[in-house]
């Protein structure tokens, strides 16, 4: 048996560390009610594309659709933001409860000037957000969002960013309600949304 | 001058040479400063050989195009380089948001939706072919 002990540890050590790791990529199934609502969305603090702070108190009094995503991102990002985007132009006057927040998971690179073109491509009225290395790791782990950086050195970009292409629907209160596919279609993210403003 | 004119009347959208056809390459309106830009089309090999595209250049408008695969496991996205796209004997590829894409880097200028600009894509077999890529409003998906 005690030979055989440092095989259990290795294997719970891995276990842990699976569960640990998917654990991060989330978003698992929607949870209706109970803890679930819990586990996304949180504090977090940031710089808007105006260099405004911006923070989870800012999300109060409507809902938001929240994706984290980065401005060398020529395909997820844009395909993400341009659905929401399509998706508010179909609620008319309720779209003014609903708030777009890019946030970026390129520390590096990303700051209020370089949000604020990449977002201006589909709506100035989307919030880009953007911070500190700390700033972005406090608002990711809020949302169990994962990112990692990859270096691609045969690339002219240099490196990139996995992340997770979920867009999160928060509500006025800031609690989780929802979340989204990044290429869900415009009509049925304009539906739920109506659904939930007009219930 | 004449001839010019005439070749570039008969350029279609739909370039073909040998084998090798290229189908709606297009992009998305970008505002001027936005330095990252993406190239879609579908390539219809109708050989009996495989096919790859190697590279593609657009030089008036960026200064680099990269062959680029996005893949989405778990829910996360990842975007990686990649040498080269095959496109088996008689099938097509599309290459489309969330799989294989052409991503420019270093746009040069605004891209106006209803404009168009060249492009050469190169096959690894040697071949070439020329291009009109349509810039498309975002709108219109």
């Amino acid at each position: 048996m005690l030979k055989r002990l440092p095989i259990i540890i290795a294997l719970c050590a891995l276990a842990i560390a699976s569960t640990y790791w998917f654990g991060r990529d989330l978003p698992t199934a929607p949870t209706p009610s109970g803890s679930g609502e819990a586990l996304i969305g949180g504090e977090f603090s940031l710089t808007d594309q105006h260099g405004n702070p911006y923070t989870h108190k800012d999300m109060l009094d409507h809902y938001s659709l929240v994706f984290f995503g980065f401005t060398h991102c020529p395909d997820i990002c844009p395909t993400a933001l341009l659905n929401s985007t399509l998706a508010l132009a179909q609620l008319g006057d309720d779209a003014k409860q609903v708030k777009i927040v890019f946030i970026s998971v390129d520390p590096e690179r990303d700051n209020p000037a370089s949000m604020k073109l990449f977002v201006n491509n589909f709506s100035p009225d989307i919030a880009a957000l953007s911070g500190t290395a700390e700033q972005v790791k406090q608002a990711a782990d809020a949302y169990k969002v994962f990112y990692s950086k990859v270096e691609q050195k045969d690339s002219a970009l240099g490196y990139v960013v996995d992340h997770s292409a979920y867009l999160y629907l928060m509500g006025k209160d800031g609690k989780y309600i929802s979340h989204f596919p990044h290429n869900v279609a415009q009509q049925e993210l304009a539906d739920t949304l109506k659904r939930i403003i007009n219930p | 001058m004449r001839r010019l004119v005439l070749l570039l009347l008969l350029l279609p959208f739909t370039a073909h040479a040998s084998d090798i056809v290229l189908h709606r390459a297009h992009s998305y309106e970008l505002k001027k400063g936005s330095e990252m830009g993406v190239i879609y089309l579908t390539i219809e090999n109708k050989g009996s050989k495989e096919v790859a595209l190697g590279s593609v250049l657009a030089n008036a408008i960026c200064h680099t195009i990269e062959l680029h695969m996005t893949e989405i496991n778990n829910g996360v996205a990842s975007m990686r380089k990649v040498d080269s796209i095959v496109i088996p004997p008689n099938s097509k590829v599309e290459l489309k948001s969330g799989g294989p894409h052409l991503m420019m880097i270093g746009v040069k200028q605004a891209l106006l939706p209803g404009d168009s600009f060249p492009a050469t894509f190169n096959f690894t077999d040697g071949q070439s072919l020329s291009h009109v890529v349509q810039i498309e409003s975002r709108d219109n998906d």
